[in-house]
C-alpha cells in the first residue's frame, strides 16, 4: 500500500475500522514508513481532541432579549414575525418584496398558470428592467455566477416548448429574481457582515437553484 | 442539565435515562410553547442555547455571526413549532435548523463575494498568531477554509453523514469527502507543529 492510500484511510485505521487485507497491507506499510506512522499518531490525537471538544459554549451575552424582540407579537407557527424587530432598513425590505414578486412570477409560470401579479413591493423598482439573457451573459463573462447562469441556460433550452405568454412570464420572473439578488447583494456591500441580509440573499439564491432544477425536470 | 433536573425535582440519572428524561422535558415544553406560552419557549432556549451557539460558532468561526445565527435559529424554531414532529427530538430538529442556517450564511457570504467582489473568499491564515496556541484545536478549526470547516464540524464533531452534509451544503458526496480529507490533513499539520 502506498503512502497516499494509507493517508486516505488513516482515520479508519486510527479508529480500528480498517479490517482484513486492507488493514494488513496498511500495517505492512507502516512498519517501513516513519512518516505514515507519525501521521497515524496525529490522526489518533486529532480524534481524541475532537471527542474532547465541549458540545456547549456560552455566548458573550444573553441572546434571549434579542430573540424576543424578533418574535414580535406573532405566536408560534406564524411567519409574520419575520419582518418584525430590527432590520437593516428599506433596502432589504425592497429586496424582500422583489423576491416575493419573483417567486410569484416564476412559480406561477412553472405551475402552468398565468403569472401572478406583484404580491408585496415596498416601493417600485427604480432601474429599467434589463433583459435576463443579457444580464446573464454579462455575468457569465465575468465568470461569477454559476447558479444564475444555470437557471438561464435551463430556461433557454426549454424556451421552444413555451408559448409567447409563457416566455414573457419566464423572462420577467428571471429579471425580477436577478434584480432581487442584486438589490440584496448591493445592500450587503453597504452593510458587510449583516447576517439578515446574508440570509435573505441565501434564500434568493436557494430559489434560483430550486427553480433551475424544476426547469430541468420539465 | 443538573440545574434542570433539580428544578424539576428529579434525582441524578444515568446518561441514557437522563437523555430520555431530557427529551420528555423538551416534549412537554414544546407542547406548552405551541400553545403560545413564551415562558416554555424561553425554557427551551435556556436548555439548548449553548449547543446551538457552539455549533454556529464552529461553523462560522465568528462570535458575532454565531450570536446572530443562534437568535435567528430560535426565532425560526418558534415560527415553525407547528411543523415540528415528535419523530425526532426537539434538540436534533433545532440543531439541524441552526446548521442549515449557518451553512446558508456561509454560502451566501461566499457567493456574495464572488458576485460583487470577484474571486473566492480569502482563506484565513493557517498559521496561528501565537505559536503557543498551535495546539488549540478550536483555533485551528477556525482557520480552515469555510467549506472544509463546515464539512469537518458537521462530520467529525457533530456526527452527520456525508450524504446529509452533501445535501445541506449543496455538494456532491465525493466533494464532501474531499473537503473532510483536506480539513483533517490541515489539522494534523497544526497538531504536528
Amino acid at each position: 500500500m502506498s503512502c497516499d492510500r494509507v493517508d486516505r484511510r488513516l482515520e479508519e485505521l486510527a479508529a480500528g475500522r480498517l479490517l482484513g487485507a486492507a488493514r494488513r497491507a496498511a500495517e505492512r506499510h507502516l512498519e517501513s514508513c516513519a512518516r505514515c506512522r507519525q501521521q497515524l499518531r496525529l490522526a489518533r490525537r486529532l480524534a481524541r481532541e475532537v471527542a474532547a471538544l465541549p458540545r456547549r459554549s456560552e455566548p458573550r451575552r444573553d441572546l434571549w432579549p434579542g430573540v424576543t424582540r424578533r418574535l414580535g407579537p406573532a405566536g408560534p407557527g406564524r411567519r409574520d414575525a419575520m419582518v418584525g424587530g430590527r432590520g437593516p432598513g428599506s433596502a432589504w425590505r425592497l429586496a424582500a418584496g422583489l423576491a416575493v414578486v419573483s417567486a410569484g412570477l416564476v412559480a406561477g409560470w412553472l405551475a402552468g398558470r398565468p403569472a401572478a401579479g406583484p404580491v408585496a413591493v415596498a416601493e417600485p423598482p427604480a432601474a429599467a428592467e434589463a433583459p435576463a439573457a443579457a444580464a446573464a451573459s454579462a455575468r457569465h463573462e465575468a465568470g461569477m455566477d454559476h447558479a444564475y447562469r444555470d437557471l438561464v441556460v435551463a430556461a433557454a433550452e426549454r424556451r421552444d416548448r413555451l408559448d409567447e405568454s409563457g416566455t414573457a412570464a419566464l423572462e420577467a420572473g428571471l429579471a425580477e429574481l436577478e434584480r432581487a439578488v442584486a438589490e440584496v447583494g448591493e445592500a450587503a456591500t453597504f452593510s458587510p457582515g449583516n447576517l439578515r441580509l446574508e440570509l435573505l440573499l441565501a434564500a434568493a439564491l436557494r430559489r434560483e437553484s430550486e427553480w433551475a432544477s424544476r426547469l430541468r425536470q420539465l | 442539565m443538573r440545574a434542570e433536573c433539580a428544578s424539576l425535582g428529579r434525582s441524578p440519572l444515568a446518561p441514557t435515562a437522563r437523555m430520555a428524561a431530557g427529551a420528555d422535558v423538551d416534549a412537554e415544553l414544546v407542547r406548552r410553547a405551541r400553545g403560545g406560552e413564551l415562558g416554555a419557549f424561553e425554557h427551551l432556549y435556556r436548555r439548548h442555547c449553548g449547543r446551538v451557539y457552539a455549533l454556529c460558532l464552529r461553523l462560522t468561526a465568528d462570535a458575532g455571526s454565531a450570536e446572530e445565527l443562534t437568535q435567528e435559529a430560535f426565532v425560526r424554531a418558534w415560527r415553525r413549532l407547528g411543523s415540528f414532529r415528535a419523530a425526532s427530538s426537539f434538540g436534533t430538529w433545532l440543531h439541524r435548523l441552526a446548521a442549515n442556517l449557518s451553512i446558508d450564511a456561509l454560502r451566501a457570504r461566499q457567493r456574495w463575494h464572488q458576485r460583487f467582489i470577484g474571486g473566492e473568499l480569502p482563506e484565513a491564515s493557517s498559521a496561528p498568531a501565537d505559536p503557543a496556541a498551535a495546539v488549540d484545536l478550536e483555533r485551528a478549526i477556525a482557520t480552515l477554509p469555510p467549506r472544509a470547516r463546515a464539512v469537518f464540524v458537521l462530520h467529525d464533531v457533530e456526527g452527520y453523514r456525508h450524504r446529509e452534509i452533501a445535501r445541506m451544503c449543496g455538494l456532491s458526496v465525493g466533494t464532501s469527502k474531499a473537503h473532510l480529507h483536506r480539513a483533517r490533513r490541515k489539522l494534523r499539520e497544526v497538531l504536528d507543529r
